[in-house]
């Protein structure tokens, strides 16, 4: 059995108990630069796991990894499959989420990944952001939480844009965005049911694109979109101000913003109707 | 399920008993968790309002309401970070012999059932005073002070305790492989009342950091210590402390017993429901800067409304009663402070604003 | 250091802090060689010593140079907007600004605006 050698340099308590337990099924993988490993206490519950991962992640067979994970599942079959007691850990023997829902133990560890991967990769700059591409031309929306990105977004998809992310612009080192899209959330029960975006009938971008418009922009009730021109520096200041993993590496940080944003018309402003905002960049891009 | 017409008392309905392992069940219409959900998410509510709901049986939830399962998520991924985050800014000032003491964020947190409830925010750190002094030649801790991490929390010392006090009282406590010094129970529920009224309790989550407080204190709590000796502010902690029993549903057991007996006052009350009505208002300018910026409009009307000083706000920062009969005497003094203030920073915000039109190269479209 | 077309971005890796300079203000934090004085500067550069002082007094204010400036435009008493007046309308295009920012931790970005979010200062 292969063994995961976590990069803490110690490891705590709860930790060194996991590792007394079996594991039969592990797994080692990159995604975008932060390495993780995985184990469970049996196959069934790897796969799963696995689907929730964003695409295009590597495997990775040696060196040291950023976050172990650790699912126990309960094995003994039940009548609802659904219905399972996991408990659910990562390297600091932290417990995420546990109980009956196979689906929060899931949803947990893809909420978790994906603020790991934010905030540690090594390859690609990270950004709170809406992305959507317009004929070949991506649109970059960086903002904190309810800044109203997500609407605007929500916005250009209604006017025919392909969607890339509604929470997270990724950079690589070229300037280019990559798609990071997540399952939309519609009315469902308490657990959430995502639907992609395929299914809502939107395209989502499958190859990297490059930054045309860059909106730095919030959304006040009642005000009307007056944008004005911003400069390159003051677009990469802004999309600094809302990356996870820019103080960490600052030369990719810099590197990703400084091409992303040379060919790119940067606008600012208060804004008030998304679509009227959604609008008005589309037609600003066609000419 | 009865509707709640008002949303202040609709957000305490719904965050009653919300830092539980096991909270009440939840009977509110899902109209009224939907009209709510804006104001508790930008709040930091949204993570305590899924685990009030995820223990109610609900249903069929509208998509916006997911958003809390999505924010309870997030809060709990995001909880490791802000840990490494923690012991790093320790650590960098224990390198240079600065020994301070961690309050409100990850200490009230731990008094919470999960990790995922509270959202991070900042790292408020108490220091002595030689050490504030100290800390501002470091280049480590005065980076640390011009981000996130407050050096100057002056919650401990304003309303006349010692920090030395504190210190002595303080304990460590585990965290990884590092130890995190916070104050003792007593000190820190103290603490967090003074917070929560120092800001005019605008934000409900800082109700529900003094009811799980409340809620998780060890046997050997001694209410005298928590209370402290000034007459004025043990009864402003006690006013706190009645406030989550009243809203919330705290627990506070024994807190009354050899005392005399007190309710919190009805004005109090009213005046956090009606913070509560509405959000926060973060987008709006300062009203100095609309002032200078000419927004002579109905806008500007409102904005002096909104602005009328918060009665908690106005009494703490007049130093007086909670038991007074009117508040009015120090929302004039607050008033006027503030109008003084705004005549002296008018020139330069005017001087700024036209430096803003002449440097304002850029095309409009 | 970023080359922008006409503006430089700084990254100060012990505070956490980038800066941008307009093309005035990079043009004088570049000959901020600890050689030159004001007036070298002013005359290397075709412009106002005022000007110079100005931009000096952005640079320090955002923490940029090493060592404070001795003397400030402050110190001859003039505002922003006394200088535009001095050096002609046209030239306002010229005056300094740096605009800083602090770059977020990870745990940072996501959290509800609190009293120390960080805000972008611009001088």
């Amino acid at each position: 059995m292969s063994t995961i050698e976590p990069s803490v340099p110690s490891r705590s308590r709860q930790v060194k108990k996991l590792d007394r337990l079996h594991w039969p099924a592990i797994a080692r993988l990159t995604v975008y630069g932060v390495r993780i490993g995985l184990r469970a206490n049996a196959l069934e519950f790897i796969d799963p796991l696995l689907s929730r991962i964003p695409s295009g992640f590597g495997t990775e067979s040696s060196g040291p990894i950023d976050r172990l994970y650790s699912v126990i599942g309960d094995t003994k079959p039940r009548a609802d499959e659904k219905r399972r007691d996991c408990n659910f850990h990562f390297a600091n023997g932290r417990r995420l989420a546990g109980g009956t829902s196979w689906e929060d133990v899931c949803d947990s560890f893809e909420a978790d990944l994906e603020v790991l991967v934010a905030t540690r990769s090594r390859n690609a700059l990270f950004i709170h952001a809406g992305a959507v591409s317009w004929k070949d031309k991506a649109i970059v929306i960086p903002g904190e939480s309810h800044s109203g990105k997500t609407t605007l977004v929500q916005a250009f998809l209604e006017l025919g844009a392909t969607y890339y992310s509604d929470e997270f612009a990724v950079l690589d080192s070229e300037g280019q965005l990559h798609p990071f899209p997540r399952a939309l959330r519609v009315r469902s029960n308490l657990a959430g049911k995502k639907i992609s975006a395929a299914e809502f009938g939107v395209a989502t971008g499958v190859a990297p694109a490059q930054v045309r418009l860059v909106i730095l922009t919030r959304h006040v009730p009642g005000l009307r979109w007056r944008p004005k021109a911003l400069s390159q520096g003051e677009a990469i200041l802004g999309m600094i101000q809302n990356s996870l993993n820019a103080q960490r590496h600052p030369e990719l940080a810099l590197s990703a913003l400084q091409r992303a944003t040379d060919a790119a018309h940067v606008l600012g402003g208060t804004r008030g109707e998304a679509k009227d905002t959604a609008r008005w960049a589309v037609q600003h891009l066609n000419r | 399920m009865a509707r709640i017409d008002s949303n202040g008392r609709a957000v305490a309905a719904l965050l009653a008993g919300s830092w539980r392992r096991s909270p009440p069940r939840l009977e509110l219409p899902v109209a009224d968790l939907t009209r709510i959900a804006p104001l508790l998410l930008r709040s930091g509510a949204g993570a305590l309002a899924w685990w009030r709901i995820r223990h109610s049986g609900y249903e069929l939830l509208p998509a916006e309401l997911c958003q809390f399962r999505v924010t309870y998520l997030g809060y709990a991924a995001r909880a490791a970070e802000y840990e490494a985050e923690l012991i790093d800014s320790l650590t960098a000032l224990r390198s240079s012999g600065i020994e301070p003491i961690v309050i409100k964020g990850w200490a009230v947190a731990r008094a919470y059932p999960e990790s995922g409830l509270r959202p991070c925010g900042d790292i408020d750190l108490c220091l002595s005073a030689d050490q504030r002094v100290k800390a501002a030649t470091i280049p480590s801790a005065r980076y640390l002070s011009s981000y996130s991490v407050d050096l100057d929390h002056d919650t401990v010392t304003r309303f006349g305790e010692r920090f030395e006090t504190i210190y002595s009282r303080s304990q460590l406590v585990s965290l990884g492989c590092s130890e995190i010094r916070v104050p003792c129970p007593e000190d820190h529920l103290r603490i967090l009342c003074l917070h929560l009224l120092k800001h005019g309790a605008w934000r409900p989550l800082w109700l529900c950091d003094i009811a799980a407080s409340l809620e998780s204190r060890p046997q050997t709590f001694d209410w005298d210590r928590c209370l402290g000796t000034s007459t004025k502010y043990s009864d402003w902690v006690l006013c706190a402390i009645l406030l989550a029993h009243h809203l919330l549903g705290a627990d506070i057991g024994e807190i009354q017993s050899g005392r005399k007996s007190r309710t919190v006052p009805a004005w109090l009350v009213g005046s956090v429901l009606k913070q509560w009505n509405s959000s926060w208002a973060e987008n709006l300018p300062t009203f100095a800067e609309q002032v200078a910026g000419r927004l002579w409009t109905m806008e500007t009307v409102r904005a002096m409304h909104r602005r009328w000083p918060n009665p908690i706000q106005a009494t703490v920062d007049a130093d007086g009663s909670f038991r007074s009969i009117t508040r009015l005497q120090y929302q004039i003094r607050d008033c006027t402070l503030r109008a003084v203030k705004l005549c002296r920073q008018l020139p330069n915000l005017f001087a700024h604003s036209h430096d803003s039109m002449l440097n304002d190269h850029g095309p409009q479209y | 250091m970023r080359e922008l077309k006409d503006e430089l971005i700084l990254y100060d890796t012990t505070m956490k802090r980038a800066h941008c300079l307009n093309d005035t203000a990079a043009a004088v934090w570049r000959l901020c060689d600890g050689r030159r004085n004001v007036r070298e500067i002013a005359h290397v550069l075709e412009k106002d010593e005022e000007l110079v002082w100005m931009a000096l007094q952005e640079l320090e204010d955002s923490g940029v140079l090493n060592r404070d400036v001795p003397q400030t435009i402050r110190s001859y008493g003039l505002s922003r907007r006394e200088l535009v007046m001095k050096i002609g309308i046209g030239a306002a295009v010229a005056l300094p600004m740096v605009s800083s920012i602090l770059v977020p931790t990870a745990s940072a970005a996501p959290s509800p605006p609190t009293k120390q979010s960080p805000r972008r200062v611009r001088r």
